[in-house]
C-alpha cells in the first residue's frame, strides 16, 4: 500500500501486526468463525439433512419440521441483521437501508469493521475480509467497539435489576442521571414507570433565553379527550408515529401504552391490524389468467368465503391488544421479505494437477416476497442485489414487463426483450431484466379462529402463510410456498415481532400432470422483513 | 345552485366573544351539534341567535368557511369504512391550504370540529398534526410542539426502545 516505508513507519507496522497476533491468539476465534462462517455452516447442514423422498403433496414438508423451531444461533448472521435493524433508527426517523446514499469510504477501524459486516451479509466474503482485515489493522479492539455500539444496550437490559444489588461500582452508566423523579434513581419497570406518568402534563419547552417568555405550545391546551381523539386518528394514519410520540413527554407515553381502545381498533383495523390481513385467496384460485386479471381488479369474491370477519370476538376479552397488536402473527405491506442465500460449492477441476488450492465459488442469491393488501404477492428470486430490486418490486412495474412479455408470447417469438413502446414506462432494460423473472401470486394467512381448533388437522396452522405463484418454469407450473411467520429476535421481547418467515415447504404443482414436485431448499434461508420507505404503508 | 342560495334559511351563530355570525343553515348542519339543537328546537331557533360558547369568532368564521367549501360533501363515511379510509394520510388541496394556519389555530379548529362535532374537519385537522410529525424523531416532534422533555435520560431511552418495533408497523 504505501509505496516509501520509512523505517519508522515499518517498525510501527510491526508493532501493530504483533499486537493483533497477540491479541488473535488470546480472543480466539470470533472473526475467524465470521469470515468462515458461511462455509461451515452449510456443509454442516448438507451433512445434518435427512433424506427426503420427493413427489410428496403439500402439507408435510420436511422442512416444516426441521427449520420450525429454529432459534436465533449466535451467529454473526443473526448479528449482521439485528445491526441492520438498528442503524435504521439513524437520521431519518423512516429512513430504509435501501436508499442510495453517496456512501463515503471507511476511514477508520469501525467504519471498516461496519462495512465488512455489511458486505458478509451481502455474500461478498472477499470484500468482507479485507474489511475486516483493515478494520483489525488499525484498532485490534474494533470488534468490541462494534459490539458495544450495536449491542451496549442489550448487555444494560439483561442486567439484572440492580434495586436490591448493592451499587458497588459507583461508574457503571450513571451519565447525567438526574435524580429527580421522587428522588429515587432506581430503573422501574415500565408498567410501573407509565403508571408514574399517569397525572403529568405536557409541558411548555423552556424559552430559549432564561426569564423570557416560553415559546407557545397550543398542544397543551387540548383537553385529554381531544387529544385521545387526536391520536385515534394519528395511530389509525401511521402506528409508527403513535408509538414514537411515547417517547416525547410523560403525557403522551401514558396514553400511548394505556389507550387499549386505541391499539385495538388498530389491531383488527384495516390499516395495520387484521382486517388488512387475508385469511383465504382473494384473488382467484384457479391458475396463471386469472391471477393476471386479479392483479387490476380484486375484491369481488372476497366477501364469499366462508371464514368469518375477525372481530374481538374471536380473542379474550381481557386481552392486552398492545402485545397483541406486537406479536400476532400479520404480513407487512411497508416493506419487503428478503431471504439471503449464501452457498459454497467447489469450482471447476484444475487443469493442472498439483495446484495451490481448489476453488470454491460462492454463490449468493435473493429471494424477495412483497406482499399486496389486496391478497396478491410477487415472488422473484435473483443474483441482484436488494438495492437495485427493491424500489423495482411494485406492481406497475411488473405488469408494465408483463405486458410486454404477453404479447411476446403469443406470437412465438424469442425471450421477452421487446417491450411495449408505452411512453410513460419506466423501468430502464436493466430493470426489466431483472423483473422479468418476478412471478405473480397470492397469499393467505391461516384464520385466526383456527386457533382454536384442533390444530393437528389442518395442514396450516396460526401464523402460517400459504403463497401460490406462477411457475418459473413455464405457464403449466404453479409454485406452493408454505411459510410461517416467526420472531425474528425471540429474546429481546422489545424488538420486531413477526419479520421473519421460516419455510415449511416449497412445491410446484403441474397443472397438466397433476404432479407434485418438491423443491430441496438445501440452502434456502428464511426471509426477514426490511421496511422500505418508497413503498409507503402500502396502499 | 345561485337560486337554492337565495333561498336558503339562515342561522346566526354566536361565537363566544359576542360576535354575531350569519350563515347557511346547510352550511351549519355539517355540525352535527348545529343540526340536532335545531331539529331539536324546530324554526324558534331560526329566529335567535345560537350560542356557540366554546369558540371565539376567529376560529368560528375558519370552521364557517371549511363547511362551506365542503356544504355539498357527501355525508361522513363511517368509522370503519375501510375503503374511504385508504390513502389516509392524503389531504385534498383545498383542505391542505385551509389548513395552513398557525399551530395555535389548527388546535383550536381541532377543539371546535370536535365541540362542533364536525367529522371530517376534525379528521383533516388530525391528518394535519399527523403529517406534521410524519418521519420526526421524538426530538424533532418536541421541537414542532414547544413541548419540554420531562424524561430522564433513562426513562427516555427505556421507552424509546420499547417501542422501537412500531417502526415497522
Amino acid at each position: 500500500m504505501e509505496t516509501q516505508p520509512t523505517s519508522s513507519d515499518l517498525e510501527q507496522f510491526r508493532q501493530q501486526w504483533q499486537q493483533e497476533v497477540s491479541a488473535r491468539a488470546q480472543q480466539k476465534p470470533t472473526r475467524d468463525i465470521t469470515t468462515n462462517h458461511v462455509r461451515t455452516k452449510s456443509s454442516n447442514e448438507q451433512r445434518q439433512r435427512p433424506e427426503r423422498p420427493v413427489n410428496r403433496p403439500p402439507g408435510r414438508h420436511p422442512l416444516a419440521e426441521e427449520h420450525d423451531g429454529e432459534l436465533i444461533p449466535e451467529s454473526s448472521d443473526q448479528a449482521v441483521r439485528v445491526a441492520s435493524f438498528e442503524s435504521l433508527n439513524l437520521g431519518d426517523a423512516d429512513a430504509d437501508e435501501f436508499s442510495k446514499l453517496g456512501r463515503a469510504e471507511p476511514t477508520n477501524a469501525l467504519e471498516h469493521y461496519e462495512r465488512a459486516v455489511e458486505k458478509e451479509a451481502q455474500g461478498k466474503l472477499g470484500d468482507s475480509l479485507s474489511h475486516y482485515r483493515t478494520a483489525f489493522r488499525l484498532d485490534e479492539g474494533v470488534d468490541q467497539k462494534y459490539k458495544e455500539k450495536y449491542f451496549a444496550h442489550k448487555w444494560k437490559a439483561t442486567r439484572p435489576n440492580p434495586s436490591n444489588a448493592a451499587p458497588t461500582v459507583p461508574s457503571t452508566a450513571h451519565h447525567s442521571q438526574s435524580v429527580e423523579a421522587g428522588g429515587e434513581a432506581v430503573p422501574q419497570t415500565t408498567p410501573q414507570l407509565i403508571a408514574s406518568f399517569a397525572d403529568c402534563e405536557i409541558e411548555d419547552a423552556l424559552p430559549v433565553i432564561e426569564g423570557d417568555a416560553p415559546p407557545p405550545c397550543p398542544i397543551k391546551k387540548l383537553p385529554t379527550e381531544v387529544l385521545l381523539e387526536l391520536l385515534g386518528h394519528i395511530a389509525r394514519i401511521d402506528i409508527s408515529i403513535y408509538a414514537r410520540l411515547a417517547s416525547v413527554c410523560k403525557k403522551l407515553a401514558y396514553h400511548v401504552y394505556t389507550e387499549f381502545g386505541i391499539w385495538k381498533r388498530v389491531s383488527l383495523g384495516p390499516e395495520f391490524g387484521l382486517a388488512s390481513q387475508k385469511y383465504h385467496f382473494a384473488t382467484d384460485i384457479q391458475g396463471r389468467p386469472v391471477i393476471w386479471s386479479a392483479v387490476e381488479e380484486e375484491e369481488q369474491d372476497a366477501d364469499e368465503r366462508p371464514m368469518p370477519p375477525v372481530t374481538d370476538a374471536l380473542f379474550p376479552a381481557s386481552q392486552d391488544w398492545r402485545g397483541f397488536f406486537h406479536s400476532y402473527p400479520r404480513i407487512r405491506f411497508t416493506g419487503v421479505y428478503i431471504s439471503t442465500v449464501n452457498y459454497t460449492r467447489s469450482g471447476g477441476t484444475s487443469v493442472t494437477p498439483s495446484t495451490w488450492g481448489s476453488q470454491v465459488h460462492i454463490v449468493t442469491y435473493y429471494r424477495y416476497l412483497r406482499f399486496f393488501r389486496d391478497g396478491t404477492v410477487v415472488s422473484l428470486l435473483t443474483t441482484h442485489e436488494p438495492i437495485e430490486v427493491v424500489h423495482l418490486l411494485t406492481k406497475e412495474n411488473i405488469s408494465l414487463v408483463r405486458s410486454g412479455k404477453a404479447v411476446d408470447a403469443m406470437k412465438f417469438t424469442g425471450v421477452g426483450q421487446s417491450f411495449s413502446q408505452q411512453p410513460n414506462m419506466p423501468p430502464p432494460p436493466s430493470a426489466q431484466n431483472i423483473l422479468k423473472h418476478a412471478l405473480r401470486g397470492r397469499w393467505r394467512l391461516c384464520h385466526p379462529s383456527l386457533d382454536s381448533v384442533d390444530v393437528a388437522s389442518n395442514s396450516i396452522v396460526p401464523g402460517d402463510l400459504h403463497i401460490e405463484t406462477e411457475g418459473g418454469a413455464g405457464p403449466r407450473y404453479l409454485y406452493t410456498m408454505h411459510l410461517s411467520l416467526k420472531h425474528g429476535n425471540a429474546r429481546n421481547k422489545f424488538s420486531s415481532r413477526n419479520n421473519k418467515l421460516v419455510w415449511k415447504g416449497f412445491w410446484s404443482y403441474n397443472s397438466i400432470s397433476h404432479d407434485w414436485a418438491e423443491f430441496q431448499l438445501r440452502n434456502d434461508k428464511a426471509f426477514w422483513f426490511s421496511r422500505v420507505k418508497s413503498y409507503g404503508l402500502g396502499y | 345552485m345561485a337560486e337554492t342560495k337565495a333561498e336558503q334559511p339562515r342561522l346566526t351563530l354566536a361565537s363566544s366573544d359576542g360576535e354575531d355570525i350569519p350563515v347557511d343553515k346547510d352550511v351549519a348542519e355539517r355540525s352535527v351539534l348545529i343540526k340536532n339543537m335545531v331539529s331539536d328546537l324546530g324554526e324558534e331557533a331560526m329566529t335567535e341567535a345560537i350560542p356557540i360558547p366554546n369558540v371565539n369568532a376567529a376560529v368560528l368564521k375558519k370552521v364557517i368557511e371549511w363547511c362551506t367549501h365542503h356544504r355539498a360533501d357527501p355525508p361522513a363515511p363511517t368509522d370503519d369504512d375501510s375503503d374511504s379510509r385508504k390513502k389516509t394520510t392524503d389531504i385534498e388541496e383545498w383542505d391542505q391550504k385551509f389548513m395552513q394556519v398557525d399551530q395555535e389555530m389548527l388546535f383550536e379548529i381541532i377543539l371546535a370540529a370536535n365541540y362542533l362535532d364536525i367529522k371530517q374537519l376534525l379528521d383533516v385537522g388530525c391528518k394535519t398534526v399527523a403529517n406534521m410529525i410524519k418521519g420526526k424523531s421524538p426530538e424533532e416532534i418536541r421541537k414542532t410542539f414547544n413541548i419540554q422533555n420531562d424524561f430522564t435520560p433513562e426513562e427516555e431511552d427505556q421507552i424509546r426502545r420499547e417501542n422501537e418495533w412500531a417502526e415497522d408497523r
